[in-house]
């Protein structure tokens, strides 16, 4: 059976994950303090995007998801591994991207992914060490809005 | 580390609001009485609805639902937030909604949604107090035969 200790320290990691997606969707940039460790690395090449540690990445994200309308990133089939004051976990996200600002081509782009991350117990909580994105498909899709 | 307590008040406050999906997808309009207060608020205007104290929001439902065939509303990123008998939810959903008929003669419409919930502690178990809908996205996709 779980210990008290471990199911506490999966669900204090599932919240950081959510938060990771809240901040993103709502563009709360600075939020995303509250979820990396301050030398997180951070890999969003799977999907052409920039890597890097935290601090410039946060910079990063706020440029590159300008472009877009609405979007959710939606996180599921978390699995978790704890070890100690550290843990692993491969995380499934469905993320609707909507359509680029201004664009009148009709689609909408959709991407499916796994977050790779390690996650570090720290004295504010459980925070990102690193994040790695695993491409699963990505879909343009004729949609309208 | 969350206490006993809160790691039962989430879970039961998550199965709220996982009942609040499959009373709708169900059609099961009267399983809405064990979701909601008699008194709660609730505002659909984000994504084209209405607003109104629960007895009434539940009346309109089945003319609401009418249109739709087949549909569900996926909840995941559950953030939630205890303050003893209170508490504050933030819920990300999904919600294919596919028009009714067969063959599908109209394309169906994605919304992406975030309700933003209270719940309160009752007699009965937790319940909702108010729900409001805050929109990511509506996309309309054509639909085959």
């Amino acid at each position: 059976m779980l210990s008290l200790q471990e199911i506490s320290d999966r669900l204090e990691i599932q919240d950081l994950l959510v938060r990771y997606s809240d901040a993103i969707d709502r563009r709360d940039f600075d939020l995303l303090d509250q979820v990396f460790t301050p030398d997180a690395s951070v890999d969003y090449t799977a999907f052409g995007g920039a890597a890097g540690v935290y601090p410039e990445m946060k910079g990063w994200l706020a440029r590159a998801l300008a472009k877009y309308d609405g979007y959710q990133h939606l996180v599921a089939n978390m699995d978790i591994r704890l070890a100690g004051d550290s843990a692993t976990g491969r995380i499934m996200c469905l993320n609707p991207m909507g359509v680029v600002v201004g664009s009148t081509t009709g689609e909408i782009g959709v991407c499916c992914l796994w977050y790779i991350d390690t996650y570090r117990r720290t004295a504010d909580g459980w925070r990102i060490a690193t994040r790695t994105e695993e491409r699963a498909s990505t879909w343009k899709v004729a949609a309208r809005t | 580390m969350l206490s006993l307590q809160e790691i039962s008040d989430r879970l039961e406050i998550q199965d709220l609001v996982v009942r609040y999906a499959d009373a709708l997808d169900r059609l099961d309009f009267d399983l809405l009485d064990q979701v909601f207060t008699p008194d709660a608020f609730i505002d659909y205007t984000a994504l084209g609805g209405t607003a109104g104290n629960y007895p009434e929001m539940k009346a309109g439902m089945p003319r609401s639902f009418k249109p739709f065939g087949n549909f569900q509303h996926l909840v995941a990123n559950h953030e939630i937030r205890l303050q003893g008998d209170t508490a504050t939810g933030r819920v990300m959903c999904l919600n294919p909604m596919g028009a009714a008929g067969e063959p599908a003669t109209q394309d169906l419409r994605l919304n992406g949604i975030w309700y933003n919930d209270t719940y309160k502690r009752t007699s009965d178990g937790w319940r909702i107090t108010t729900r409001k809908e805050e929109r990511a996205f509506v996309f309309y996709f054509p639909v085959r035969s």
